[in-house]
Order: structure tokens, then sequence, then C-alpha cells
């Protein structure tokens, strides 16, 4: 992949990327480092990808084992009760509670609800990404539902 | 649809983050790249070291089986060495002869390779930097020069078959604009002139568009070996930095003069690359 083709491959996934990023870890750098070490090991190991493939999941991928990695790091880093919403952007307040609710969640039901309702991922696509079955993923979306709920509240 | 759907829905990023972030991709790439560059250097060194064993060692088990010492076979090639350029130097073409240049360029492919790895040591540090070979028109020198950087052209007015008179110009492709000097090397080849007649000459035009500044000249041997003149315009930033190289090494009866031109700031950065190429420099006979 040369270096024209790797940018417009940035255009293309990185604003949706970054909103998957910052929604999973809560953090504005946090999500930024994810998104730049996700491109970077794309870039790097470009050459073991295969075309034939698409490309959508493979970033994907990449990206939540790197807010993983990097949430883990964190953590051991500096030791604390949970994540927290950064507030320094004013345009993101609004969405603050979601986003709290959001973190709130285990991991296991976090990820999978955000790629369906953050970025209108299949369910099939889904389980497929996690390498889940179809009916686990299913019973891990009402959970994450349930919990929603009860944090943020019901009704439109 | 619930709320936090609905609100999740909202989430938006800012852009300035992912411009951001891509600069940030944009400058790791660009140390993988040098890394790159560093790792192929060493791998050709070292194919280098191991072919030369492999040639020493050849040559030490011909010997051996041959029962000959080194020292008098070499006698024998020196004579067909001496042989061949007799017979050589008969083929070889003039200046104006039909086929001249194609015969200067092949002797040249055959010692300087089109691109080569020159280290360059600046603010500390030493990288290696891939420079393309530049050679005028009159086959007087050989010098790499940093393509990506600067951009190189030949003066139009010279002809390779009638005149040994070239000039070459390596100019900084990012200019920046018209409050600062043009940062720039060019190099003449001038016939007829001897290196000491030209190094006066050179003072006197640095007196001349410097009025008032002091006119450093030195005897060097690094970038090249010759007489050094140096003279800055002023103080400020933006002020203009001229140095010029006589090289004491001649080419038939052209002397080589290379003036450099930078503004202050620019020294240490342009200057350092300038002398990396510089240092490349190599007069041909």
């Amino acid at each position: 992949m040369d270096r024209s083709q790797f940018q417009q491959l940035y255009t293309d996934f990185a604003p949706d990327l970054y909103r998957m990023a910052l929604a999973i870890t809560g953090r504005r750098e946090l999500a930024k480092d994810a998104l730049q070490e996700t491109f970077l090991r794309v870039y790097r190991f470009s050459s073991t990808y295969d075309s034939n493939q698409p490309v959508k999941p493979w970033l994907y991928r990449i990206l939540i084992n790197e807010c993983r990695r990097l949430q883990k790091k964190e953590a051991r880093s500096f030791p604390s009760n949970g994540l927290e919403i950064e507030q320094s952007t004013p345009s993101r307040e609004p969405f603050s509670d979601v986003m709290d609710a959001v973190s709130k969640l285990p991991e296991t039901y976090r990820v999978p609800l955000l790629l369906k309702y953050l970025d209108g991922w299949k369910e099939y696509e889904i389980a497929d990404l996690l390498s889940v079955n179809v009916n686990t993923l299913k019973s891990r979306l009402a959970k994450a539902r349930e919990l929603m709920r009860e944090s943020y509240g019901e009704g439109v | 649809m619930e709320k936090w759907e609905n609100e999740l829905k909202k989430i938006s990023t800012e852009q300035k983050d992912i411009e951001d972030v891509w600069e940030r991709i944009n400058g790791e790439m660009d140390r993988d790249l040098r890394k790159e560059r560093r790792r192929l250097m060493m791998q050709r060194s070292w194919i280098g070291a191991v072919a030369t064993m492999v040639l020493v060692l050849g040559t030490l088990i011909y010997f051996s089986i041959n029962n000959q010492s080194p020292e008098i076979t070499s006698e024998v090639p020196s004579t067909s060495d001496s042989d061949s350029t007799t017979t050589t130097g008969d083929d070889q073409l003039t200046r104006g002869e039909p086929g001249f240049v194609e015969q200067e360029l092949t002797k040249i492919d055959a010692r300087f390779p089109e691109t080569k790895e020159v280290p360059l040591q600046i603010e500390g540090t030493e990288e290696m930097i891939a420079m393309s070979r530049v050679v005028p028109g009159n086959f007087a020198y050989v010098l790499y020069a940093d393509e990506e950087l600067y951009e190189i052209s030949f003066d139009s007015r010279f002809d390779s078959n009638t005149t040994d008179e070239s000039s070459a110009s390596i100019v900084a492709r990012n200019s920046l604009g018209t409050d600062y000097p043009e940062v720039k090397l060019q190099i003449d080849t001038i016939p007829g002139k001897k290196p000491t007649e030209l190094a006066s000459e050179k003072a006197a035009l640095l007196e001349e568009k410097y009025s008032g500044a002091t006119i450093d000249s030195e005897l060097v041997t690094e970038p090249v070996v010759g007489y050094k003149l140096h003279a800055r315009e002023g103080d400020s930033p933006s002020s203009e930095v001229t140095t010029i190289y006589v090289l004491d090494q001649q080419h038939d009866e052209s002397t080589i003069v290379v003036t450099q031109t930078v503004f202050l700031e620019a020294q240490e950065g342009h200057g350092a690359r300038f002398f990396s190429m510089l240092k490349t420099l190599q007069v041909l006979d």
C-alpha cells in the first residue's frame, strides 16, 4: 500500500473509527492514541492483509484490540474507579450522559451495542467480527439494552 | 427508538482531532522510512564486507593451488594493464567527436551509482539520506544531491561538445518567499583560470556585495579541498550568508567554484545538507 492509498483509507474510515474509539474508551486522548496505533499497524502490516477480504472488519478488529490494550495499559499506570468522560469539548457535553451510561457497561456488552447502534452494523457482521455465535450476540445485545435502559431511562 | 439510542446516534467527533492524528501518523511514517534506509545501508555494508572476504579467500585459494606468490603474479597484470591502457588510450574519443558523451557516461556509470546513501549530520545526530548523482555536461565532477528537497538544474548555454564552461544549481524546493534569500548551491566550472586567481576575484566580489562586512578566508580540507571564503549580510535571521569554495583540484585547466547561499537561520539545516552533498564531490580527470 503506497502513501496516497493509505491516506485515502484514512480519509474514508478515520471519522467513524475515531467516533467508535471515543465511545469505547470515553476519553478523547485515549481515542486519538487508539486511532493512531490502528492506522500505524495497518500501514506497517498491510503486506500481510488479504486484499480479497473486506477492509472494514479488519480495521475495526484492530481498533477494538487497540482500545482494550490502551485501557489496560492506562489502568495499570493510573488505577481509578472506572472511566472518566472528558468534558473539555463543549460540543460533546450534551452526550456525556449517554457516554457515561455506555462506559458503565461491561466490555462484553459495550462493544456489540456500539457497533450496532452507533455504527449500524448488522448482527451477523458483529458476530463475525467478535468471533461469537449470532445467538450469543443477540443475548448480549438484549442484556446491553436492558442495562442502558436501567441507567439512562426508557422512552424517547 | 429508545432515548439512549437517539442520543448515541448524535455523538460526533471533531475534525481537528482526526487531522491531529494524521499529523502524528505522518511523523511516525517518516521515522519508519528513515529507519528502513539505515537498515538497508547497514545491510549493504554487511554484504560488501562478506563479498570482500569471499574475494580475499578466493584469491588466497587460487594462489595456493597454483603454488605462486601474489607478488610474482601481480607483475603480469601490471604489464597487461599498461598494454590495455595504451590500447584504450588510443581508442579514447575526444570532446567534439561523435560518441564522446556516451563514452564518458559509460565510464561514470561504472564508477558512480545513480543513487547513494549519504551520511547527513544534523543537530548532533547522523542519518543516511538517499541522494542522486549529479554530473554536469562537461564531466568535470560528480556529486550527490538530495533531489527530494532540492531542485537540480544546469545552465542551458552549455554545450558539452564544444566548451568546458558549465554551471549547475541546486536550489531548495521550499522557498520562504521574497523576505528570505534563495537557498542555493551553485557550481561553476571556469576555464583558463587558476584557483588562486579565482579566490582573489571572488573575495573582491564578496567585499563589494557585502560592503563593510568581514570576509573570512581560509584553506580547508572539508567539505572540499581548497579556498573557503565566507561573509554574511547582517545578524537578522533572514540575513544572507554566502560561502564560496574554490577547489584546489582542477579539471583539465578549469577551476571549479562552489557558491553556497543560505540565510542565517537556515545555516544549521540547509548548511548541513549542503556540507554533506559537497563532501561527495569528486573532480574527474
